[in-house]
């Protein structure tokens, strides 16, 4: 897969035009940074995803609705309404996309999305797309998560107001069985902390990005200090290990995710996403290849909404 | 002074699940006397917060810790358990909101809830071959074998089962035979998830063609007749449902129909939850009702309305976890008090005693003032001139346990880590005690932890959800009950040590809510107390604050304290601004004026 490159650039690569360019509304800056980089003659029809139930992303779904212009259909989701989710981009992807279609070009902003949305959507994606079709994603990373906060302070979302299985990945759950967890662990501890609190799983797989692979050096710094962090808190509930995963390679992530559940096969495995966009696709992929993997998602309470993250001049791509 | 030292830590917790019977039996301080109804036949409800011990008891209930207790083998004991955890993305799968309102939801999930049951109790039994029972005993096998064509299957097929295969029966041993019957029934459990996963993406109906198995028709009858079976006892079946929360409601209900059926003296459902449970309403929009239906123990409400009670059994966990680590000393020698502020305390002592004796004591004995003023006026002292009340120290065995707040976990939670600290200083390889400044330290941690971590970050922003809101008003009326009960220490009343309040008029929907939030995390618990004025009568609902944040406030966490009768309006502005409140109160001897109408009345 291709590495970071330039936003500046992203008109050039051959993947464009898209017959279908999807992207997620966000009280981030970062849903803009890849809308607005693009020549709009490249993209023939676009969905704009809008939590409806968060007031802070309203401004920035006016602003690409009005971007996108006569070209964009709004699609509300909920992170209250998993159903009302998939139910709405069911039916907007249906509506752009039949058996008779011609070859569809998808494109996906992927930065901005829930995890949970982004993994319904994925699904969704792949049980429609047929071999003439491409589907093609974009990530922009960050410059800075917290922005301008010390590492010891920076938080991004807090409380858990439930926990469930994310539609589509409910996994073949055995009730004799152990729980052994997965957790991607960003810059969530308190989330990832309550998270095991809460699942009390018999033992957890911690990962922590590989040294090179963060989408910024100063995630680097915060990865290792919110692992150890995590790591601590986990060891009075459950025997933890610790694994390494790219935090820009989803197919890496995929693999380790797979190598980890056929590990402790004898459990049930449980994968919570918690870290960048691009290693939840790569989860969603593991998930999807393997069905025994149960995926499960729990909304914040509270989001860092002022000092969420600053976009970068960088973009990732990769083909489904 | 202790023989010999392990550096394993003694106050590990370690999930009641997955402790061996050896283990658990030796850990278990009986508290059934607090509790005689969960070993009593009949449905119970067990309510209490995460790390009240509920776990631990459905653990040492289990047939192999009876077997230890009672010296016998499962064949004579009184009932026969089974442990059933209801963890939190087991049952509840998103999946199953497809059905909600409109297509035999009831059915599809009472189905995935006894399927779900069924392998857990052939899962249970066949653990029993490996120790329990003569797997190939003619007697034990022929029975089995008669269970699984007279019963089982029977029982399966009026449900829509279809055999088609004679699943190695008849069986050589009993153990082959669990293992088919929960083939089995792994079958049919596999069937309905994949039927539900289909469910994910589609809206419109999508036909089941599977087994339909219920609680009437087949669990019930098949616990029942598992009874006969030579090798399990003749008593009634419990089944110990832990953690029934995680239920979704639709299934809450289903559970609460099995409760309505009453049929207790075959099987008894034991069923704890976390003062979550969503409803005791029925599938048929009936309540079950105690004690009609079920009894109830509510675990936060006997420790703390009951003065010694809790005290007495932490000791005995304690006690015991320091012998079993070979640490022959007493809790309150492993965990001493700050010896020099006691020293002070017990001096402000006999002079409240000396006072008394001249006459100008307020309680009806010395002690009654010593105990109800010492230590608090020890607290003011540091808080006048001083201005040093951050100082107080929490250390001590008893102190410890106040703080605890009648959840035994915290007090492990703590011990455990003031015991890592200990090590990780590395001056003494022979751990005796835990000084006093490591309790108080990591106390005053644990108050700031549990009041921060789960509230998260405090910000001026709107909030997001209602929850986001909800929460903020939490924060906000602990903040000003926090205050004001270090306004009621620093006051000159004659109660003043303060942890609890009731409404004196009724207060609104919105602090009722916050309120209960409140309870669900663990910040408050809720008892009763007798009115002793004329005019209502009855018992009132007290709300009692956690002992686990008298650090943040500077409180006096020990001892069972009084109460304020505060106005519902008057707190519910506490909801918003609570800082402004307390700013009203300017003078702690003006409390009474501004809280409540009525003169403050002791606990007891």
């Amino acid at each position: 897969m291709d590495l970071a490159k330039k936003i500046d650039t992203i008109n050039d690569h051959p993947f464009w035009p898209a017959t279908l360019f999807i992207c997620s509304s966000s009280f981030e800056q970062r849903c803009r940074t890849i809308p607005d980089a693009i020549n709009q003659n490249l993209i023939e029809k676009a969905l704009v995803i809008e939590n409806e139930n968060i007031e802070q992303v309203r401004d920035n779904a006016q602003y690409l609705r009005d971007k996108f212009t006569n070209k964009g259909t709004n699609v509300r989701t909920s992170t209250a309404d998993p159903i009302k989710t998939a139910d709405s981009l069911i039916k907007a992807i249906k509506n752009n996309i039949s058996e008779s279609s011609p070859p569809q070009q998808i494109i996906v902003d992927i930065t901005t999305f829930t995890h949970e949305s982004l993994l319904i959507l994925l699904n969704l994606l792949i049980i429609v797309n047929r071999e003439q079709d491409s589907v093609i994603l974009l990530y922009n990373s960050a410059s800075d998560y917290s922005i301008d906060s010390p590492v010891n302070e920076k938080w991004l979302s807090s409380g858990i107001s439930q926990v469930r299985t994310i539609l589509g990945y409910s996994g073949d759950v055995k009730p004799i069985r152990k729980t052994h967890l997965i957790l991607f662990v960003g810059y969530e501890f308190t989330r990832a902390s309550k998270l095991i609190e809460l699942l009390e799983p018999s033992t957890i797989s911690l990962g922590y990005g590989k040294p090179g692979t963060a989408t910024s050096e100063k995630h680097e710094e915060a990865s290792e200090y919110f692992h150890q962090l995590v790591r601590g808190m986990a060891m009075k509930y459950a025997r933890v290990n610790s694994f390494a995963f790219s935090c820009s390679d989803p197919f890496d992530v995929k693999a380790t995710i797979l190598e980890k559940a056929a590990e402790f096969n004898e459990s049930n495995v449980i994968v919570a996403p918690m870290n960048t966009k691009l290693s939840t696709i790569g989860i969603g992929l593991a998930a999807i290849e393997n069905s025994h993997i149960q995926l499960c998602y729990a909304p914040a309470v509270q989001y860092n909404f002022t000092n969420y993250s600053l976009p970068s001049d960088f973009y990732y791509i990769f083909k489904l | 002074m202790a023989e010999t030292r392990s550096l394993k830590n003694p106050f590990t917790v370690t999930s009641p699940e997955d402790m061996p019977a050896t283990e658990a039996h030796s850990l278990f301080v009986d508290v059934f006397t607090d509790y005689p109804k969960i070993r009593d036949e009949g449905h119970t409800f067990l309510h209490g917060p995460r790390g009240s011990g509920k776990s631990m008891m459905f653990r040492y209930l289990m047939p192999d810790c009876q077997a230890i207790e009672n010296d016998c083998g499962i064949r004579e004991l009184p009932f026969y358990g089974i442990y059933v955890r209801i963890k939190n993305t087991e049952l509840q799968i998103t999946e199953l909101q497809r059905l909600e309102g409109k297509h035999a939801s009831y059915i599809l999930n009472e189905h995935f809830m006894v399927t779900h049951f069924a392998e857990i109790v052939f899962n249970a039994l066949l653990g029993e071959c490996e120790c329990q029972i003569d797997n190939e005993n003619k007697n034990n096998v022929d029975s089995i074998n008669n269970f699984f064509s007279g019963i089982f299957e029977r029982l399966l097929l009026n449900c829509g089962w279809a055999k088609d295969e004679s699943y190695g029966y008849p069986f050589q041993s009993v153990s082959d035979c669990l293992v088919g019957m929960y083939g089995i029934c792994n079958t049919i459990y596999s069937q309905v998830k994949h039927y539900f996963r289909k469910l994910a993406f589609y809206d419109d109906i999508i036909p089941y063609d599977g087994p339909l198995c219920s609680y009437l028709d087949f669990l019930f009858p098949l616990l029942r007749e598992l009874r006969t079976l030579p090798f399990l006892p003749a008593g009634p079946i419990f089944l110990f449902i832990d953690d029934a929360d995680n239920l979704s409601m639709t299934q809450t209900k289903i559970l609460n129909s099995w409760v309505f059926t009453r049929s207790s003296s075959e099987v008894s459902l034991k069923i704890s939850t976390q003062l979550d449970y969503k409803t005791f309403h029925t599938i048929a929009g009936k309540t079950i009702d105690t004690p009609h239906d079920y009894s109830e123990v509510n675990i936060s409400t006997i420790y703390t309305s009951k003065k010694n009670k809790y005290l007495g059994r932490v000791k005995e966990i304690i006690d015991k976890r320091l012998k079993l680590s070979n640490i022959n000393i007493t809790s309150e020698e492993f965990f001493p008090v700050n010896e020099k502020q006691e020293e002070k305390i017990l001096k402000i002592g006999q002079k409240l005693r000396e006072k008394w004796n001249k006459g100008e004591g307020k309680g009806h004995r010395p002690s009654d003032d010593v105990v109800r003023y010492a230590r608090v006026d020890y607290i003011k002292s540091r808080a006048g001139s001083l201005k040093s009340s951050h100082t107080y120290s929490y250390a001590g065995f008893y102190q410890q346990v106040h703080l605890s707040s009648g959840i035994i976990r915290y007090f492990l939670d703590a011990a455990k880590q003031m015991y890592s600290e200990v090590v990780a200083d590395g001056k003494d390889q022979h751990i005796e005690f835990i000084p006093h400044n490591i309790q108080n330290k990591v106390s005053r941690k644990k108050a700031e932890e549990f009041l921060f971590d789960e509230l998260g970050k405090k910000r001026k922003d709107q909030a997001v959800t209602e929850m986001d809101d909800k929460l903020e008003k939490l924060y906000n009326l602990i903040h000003a009950l926090g205050g004001l009960f270090r306004k009621c220490l620093l006051s000159s009343r004659s109660e003043r040590k303060v942890f609890s309040f009731a409404f004196s008029s009724q207060p609104p929907d919105e602090l009722r809510e916050v309120i209960e939030l409140g309870e669900k995390y663990g910040y408050f618990h809720k008892s009763t107390i007798g009115r002793k004025d004329s005019r209502s009568g009855g018992r009132t609902r007290l709300y009692i604050l956690s002992r686990r944040l008298a650090p943040i406030y500077t409180l006096d966490p020990t001892g069972f304290a009084g109460y304020l009768f505060i106005k519902g309006d008057f707190l519910a502005e506490a909801l918003y601004k609570p800082d402004s409140l307390l700013r009203r109160i300017k003078d702690p001897d003006d409390l009474e004026k501004s809280v409540q109408p009525q003169q403050l009345r002791l606990f007891q």
